[in-house]
């Protein structure tokens, strides 16, 4: 669908100068970044923008970023998330991953760790929506076939 | 531990000591005056009753034999007055024919022969002592002799202090009377009683009514000897028992008046304290039988107090023991509990700064500083920010896990596997300081019931502790075993620097290190503990300088059920 182009990322921290440091950083190694600062904000935002990659950091005040991704995945399956954690919640990070989650990460994180991931998931998401195009190709082949038959 | 309890233990010990000394004096007092003052005493009157029958039959024994030789003599002379006529006896030949007849009777006993007729005039005699008599009118043996037919008189001395006594016989013919008068040897008499022998002490005399001793004795009383001695009614067997004091000497004494002449009393007497000797083995019994009491209550005094003291202590130093382990585990508790809040805190604002200086950083590969005559300036200190970021990264990551909840994932943990992969790790850095890891595993190592991230967490940490402190050249050897009690030990020894004693009860503590700053955290062994605590085991360090360490972690084989539960609902909170 959208093969070539930039994978598209979405921001969510409470901090606001890391987050806007961070997106500055991530559109200069070539992404298509916007970020905002809760989860409320997050979901409006998939909803009228198409998204391929969340970074959601799990401690945030009002709905935290575990709530956050459940609701992402409920509204668009096909987002993968990376969690951004402290140390002190990796087991709801790991908690994250079973209810979908891509991978996650420590703050404070290293740029070059952070972009593998957001590759790694972006490299999953775009495989999924390949498999997924291809099957949806398959169906309509099918679908032909079975009209030229008839 | 518990030096400073020493004056409470020895108040302590003193009152156990006088409590029990007490609780078996007083029963023990008791039961002995109550021995004492009946069956001592009582065994003690049967004694002395005993001695008393003893000196009694001896007194009568005396008696009968000096009641024997007396009345002989009596008897002698009455057959021979009775013999002849009133007119044969005046004549002097037939009285020295009387006297020789005696004389070759009863031996040197008698010394003279008188005839008195009852007006007390000597009609005839026979001297060979060469007394002279004139009149006996007015003497005791006289008047007695006029009312008596046989008078036997008491004691008296001759001009040349030989003691004698009188035997006087009434000669009675056709309405003529006359006395048959003879003096007898005070000895003879004497004799009888002087060899008479009890024991040591014992002896036996003749007294008369007025007190006068009428014989010797063994013990060196004399004739005529003035006696202070006090008769009492005799006892159904004519003897009188009685205990007195003579100069200040308990006697015991058995007194029985003689058939032959009643005025005398033959005394058989001994010093009580030999009377009564039996009675010293009696007392030496029931001293030893005291002193075996005291001895006996002194040493359980000794032995019970002794072992409540003991275990008393005990007690104390085991509670110390737990107080410091309790408050070494709330200490880091708290520790745990603040430096996680801290660590929190400051993440954020450290992912920031790293955030900013890497956009920075990010900034500077563009083209247009290459004219910026600072960019090296630059860059190197954005580099310098960028790594300290990183350490401090470090310390809050360390800071959170040593303080970390979490739920507590128990499962079957092979520890072979477990040690092999931790040793694995670091086995190349140690290859490359030529430092060899050796693992002995003993055969039979359960399968335990344990978190295997944490203890392999645990072993991780201590492997590179040991590691640091093998600067060069080294050897480690980790060693699992199965210990008492269902106790799983694993054993981490190296060969490095060893640690000061000083430091030893430091080195769980947070922050605490001997590495220079920036190359340890001092966090390792506290997390260390952590786990271990977490994993119901504990943690054991036997170190020498320049010998070595050897952390020893011991862990339960089975599941502890209390111990697991606090856990999860630590974990779960």
């Amino acid at each position: 669908m959208q093969d070539n182009t930039d994978p598209r990322i979405l921001l969510v921290d409470d901090e606001e100068r890391f987050r806007t440091t961070l997106a500055k950083r991530l559109k200069g190694k070539n992404f298509e970044v916007a970020d905002l600062g809760s989860g409320n904000e997050a979901l409006d935002y998939i909803k009228d923008n198409q998204v391929d990659v969340v970074v959601l950091d799990i401690k945030m005040p009002g709905m935290d970023g575990i709530e956050t991704l459940g609701e992402v995945k409920k509204l668009v399956p096909g987002i993968e998330v990376v969690l951004l954690t402290g140390h002190g919640t990796v087991e709801t990070a790991v908690e994250g991953m079973r209810d979908g989650a891509y991978d996650y990460l420590m703050k404070p994180c290293e740029i070059d760790e952070l972009v593998e991931k957001i590759n790694g998931a972006f490299a999953v998401k775009k495989e999924r929506d390949l498999r997924l195009k291809q099957a949806e190709d398959r169906s309509r082949l099918d679908k032909l076939e079975k009209a030229v038959r008839f | 531990m518990a030096d400073h309890y020493q004056k409470t233990y020895s108040w302590i010990r003193r009152h156990i000591i006088l409590v029990i000394f007490l609780v078996l004096s007083i029963p023990f007092i008791l039961v002995i005056t109550i021995v004492y003052f009946t069956g001592y005493q009582y065994i003690k009157s049967s004694i002395t009753q005993q001695a008393g029958f003893k000196l009694a039959d001896a007194a009568i024994e005396v008696r009968s034999e000096l009641d024997a030789g007396i009345t002989g003599l009596c008897k002698t002379m009455s057959f021979l007055s009775e013999s002849e006529t009133m007119s044969g006896l005046q004549e002097e030949e037939t009285l020295a024919r009387i006297f020789a007849r005696l004389e070759k009777e009863s031996g040197d006993v008698f010394q003279d022969l008188a005839v008195v007729a009852t007006d007390g005039q000597v009609l005839a005699g026979v001297f060979p002592y060469g007394r002279v008599y004139v009149d006996f009118s007015r003497e005791e043996w006289f008047i007695g002799s006029c009312e008596d037919r046989v008078v036997v008189s008491d004691v008296h001395f001759d001009s040349r202090n030989n003691p004698y006594f009188i035997i006087s016989v009434l000669h009675d013919h056709c309405q003529e009377q006359a006395m048959l008068r003879a003096t007898v040897n005070g000895l003879w008499l004497s004799a009888f009683v002087e060899n008479v022998r009890l024991g040591r002490t014992g002896e036996a005399f003749l007294v008369n009514s007025k007190g006068i001793a009428q014989t010797r004795s063994r013990m060196g009383k004399d004739f005529g000897e003035k006696l202070n001695m006090v008769f009492l009614e005799p006892q159904p067997d004519g003897t009188i028992r009685m205990a007195y004091h003579e100069q200040g000497v308990e006697m015991l004494a058995a007194i029985t008046s003689l058939k032959s002449n009643s005025n005398w009393f033959l005394v058989v007497r001994q010093e009580k304290e030999e009377a009564i000797e039996d009675i010293l083995m009696v007392r030496m019994v029931f001293i030893f039988g005291v002193i075996l009491g005291v001895i006996f209550i002194m040493v359980i005094g000794y032995l019970t107090s002794s072992m409540l003291m003991k275990k008393i202590r005990q007690a104390d130093e085991k509670k110390c023991e737990i107080d410091e382990q309790l408050i070494q585990s709330q200490k880091l508790a708290a520790i745990g509990q603040l430096s996680s809040g801290v660590a929190h805190e400051i993440n954020n604002p450290l992912a920031v700064i790293g955030e900013e200086a890497g956009w920075l950083q990010d900034l500077m590969k563009d083209a247009d500083f290459k004219d910026f005559k600072h960019a090296e300036e630059f860059r190197d200190s954005l580099g310098a920010i960028v790594d300290q970021v990183r350490r401090c990264k470090e310390v809050t990551h360390k800071l959170l896990s040593f303080a970390r909840k979490m739920d507590s994932n128990f499962s079957e943990v092979n520890l072979k596997e477990v040690v092999d992969e931790v040793v694995e790790m670091r086995e190349q850095d140690a290859f490359l300081d030529n430092i060899t890891i050796e693992k002995v595993y003993d055969k039979k190592l359960p399968i335990i019931f344990s978190e295997p991230y944490l203890l392999r967490q645990l072993l991780l940490n201590l492997v590179n502790n040991a590691v640091d402190a093998i600067s060069k050249g080294g050897k480690i050897t980790i060693h699992a075993r199965m210990g008492p009690q269902e106790k799983v030990l694993i054993s981490v020894t190296d060969n490095g620097f060893g640690i000061p004693r000083e430091n030893l009860n430091k080195i769980f503590d947070p922050f605490f290190t001997t590495k220079p700053p920036g190359k340890g955290t001092g966090l390792g062994l506290s997390t260390c503990h952590g786990i271990i605590t977490k994993l119901g085991g504990e943690i054991l360090v036997d170190s020498e300088v320049n010998k070595g360490s050897t952390f020893t972690v011991v862990l339960p084989a089975k599941p502890n059920p209390g111990n697991k539960t606090g856990e999860q609902a630590a974990g779960v909170e």
